[in-house]
C-alpha cells in the first residue's frame, strides 16, 4: 500500500500538484486505509467511510493548487476527511462517534468472575468507552498505527494521544479483569 | 493482544485495490487540468504577467516624462496657419478671380526643428 517509499508526502503531493498521476496514486495508496480508519472512527460503517473517503480525496485533488507543500500534507489531508465525515453525520442526523469530545464517560460492563474473554467482550468494553479514548484503541491497539499517527489523524497532540490511550487501557483492565488485564 | 476485536476495515486486497482504482479515476480530471498549466519559464512569466504590465506602464510613463518638450504637433500647426471660414468664404466670393490653389493649400509655418 506504499508506493514510492523514497518520496515524502510533500513530494509527492508537489508533484500531483503538477498532474502527476503516479505521483497522487501513491500518495493515495499510502493514505487510503489510514483515512478510512479515520472515516470509520465518526461513521461505524465501512460504506459510510467509503462514502467520505472518497469524497475527501476529491476534494483534496480539487484543492491541492492551494495546498501549501511546506507544511505536512498529513495535517491538511487529515483535516479535509474529518471535516467530510463530520458533515456527513450532521447531514445524516447521526451523533457523530468522535464529536462532542467531551462525553462523559460510562463505567464499561464489568465482566462476572471466571467468564472467559472473548473478542466480543472487549469489544462491548470499548464502545462503553469515551469516543476519543474509544477512537485511540481503536486506531493504535487494533488497526495497528502508532500514537504519533493517529495524533495525526484526529488532529491532536501524540501527548493527548498517549493520554488517552493510558486512560482507556486502565478502563479496559478494569472491566476485563480487575485483578489482571487483558491489555498491556 | 490476541484477545482485541478484529479490524472493522476490510482486509481483502482486492477491495483495497478497487477503491484505490476508484480515487484515481476521480482525481483524472483535475489532475489532467494541473498538467495542462505550464510550469516551465514561460508559466512563470505567466504568473507574473500583471506585475510585469504595470512595470511597464510604469517605465512608459517615465520615459514620457522624461522627453524634452517638442512644438505643436503638425495637426496643431494646421489648424493655426490655416485659413478661418470667413476669410476663405471671402476668397471665394468676392476674389477678383477663383482663388489659385496656392492660396487653399495650407502654409505651414517652419517648426522649431526648420528654423534651427
Amino acid at each position: 500500500m506504499n508506493d514510492a517509499p523514497d518520496r515524502t508526502d510533500e513530494e509527492l503531493a508537489r508533484a500531483a500538484k503538477r498532474g502527476d498521476a503516479a505521483a497522487y496514486d501513491a500518495l493515495a495508496r499510502r493514505y487510503l486505509r489510514p483515512a478510512m480508519a479515520l472515516a470509520w472512527q465518526y461513521t461505524r460503517r465501512v460504506e459510510d467511510a467509503e462514502d467520505i473517503v472518497q469524497d475527501a480525496f476529491h476534494r483534496a485533488v480539487r484543492a491541492l493548487a492551494d495546498y501549501d507543500d511546506r507544511r505536512p500534507f498529513s495535517a491538511w489531508f487529515y483535516t479535509i476527511v474529518r471535516n467530510v465525515a463530520r458533515t456527513a453525520i450532521s447531514k445524516d442526523g447521526r451523533r457523530a462517534a468522535l464529536a462532542p469530545l467531551t462525553v462523559v464517560e460510562e463505567e464499561p460492563p464489568a465482566l462476572a468472575a471466571g467468564d472467559p474473554i472473548v473478542a466480543a467482550d472487549i469489544e462491548r468494553a470499548i464502545e462503553a468507552l469515551a469516543p476519543m479514548q474509544q477512537a485511540c484503541v481503536r486506531l493504535c491497539e487494533v488497526e495497528g498505527f502508532t500514537s504519533v499517527e493517529a495524533a495525526r489523524m484526529l488532529g491532536v497532540s501524540e501527548g493527548t494521544i498517549r493520554t488517552h490511550l493510558h486512560r482507556a487501557r486502565h478502563r479496559l483492565r478494569i472491566a476485563m479483569d480487575p485483578e489482571q488485564g487483558v491489555l498491556p | 493482544m490476541s484477545d482485541l476485536p478484529q479490524s472493522h476495515l476490510p482486509q481483502e486486497p482486492e477491495y483495497w485495490e478497487e477503491l484505490a482504482a476508484q480515487i484515481r479515476a476521480d482525481a483524472a480530471g483535475p489532475l489532467a487540468d494541473y498538467a495542462a498549466v505550464d510550469h516551465g519559464w514561460y508559466g512563470m512569466l505567466a504568473q507574473r504577467a500583471p506585475w510585469l504590465v504595470a512595470a511597464s506602464v510604469a517605465a512608459m510613463l517615465l520615459l514620457w516624462l522624461a522627453l524634452p518638450e517638442r512644438g505643436p504637433s503638425v495637426a496643431f500647426r494646421w489648424i493655426e496657419s490655416s485659413l478661418t471660414p470667413s476669410e476663405l468664404a471671402g476668397t471665394l466670393v468676392s476674389g477678383a478671380a477663383p482663388p489659385t490653389v496656392e492660396i487653399l493649400m495650407v502654409q505651414f509655418p517652419p517648426s522649431e526643428e526648420e528654423r534651427r
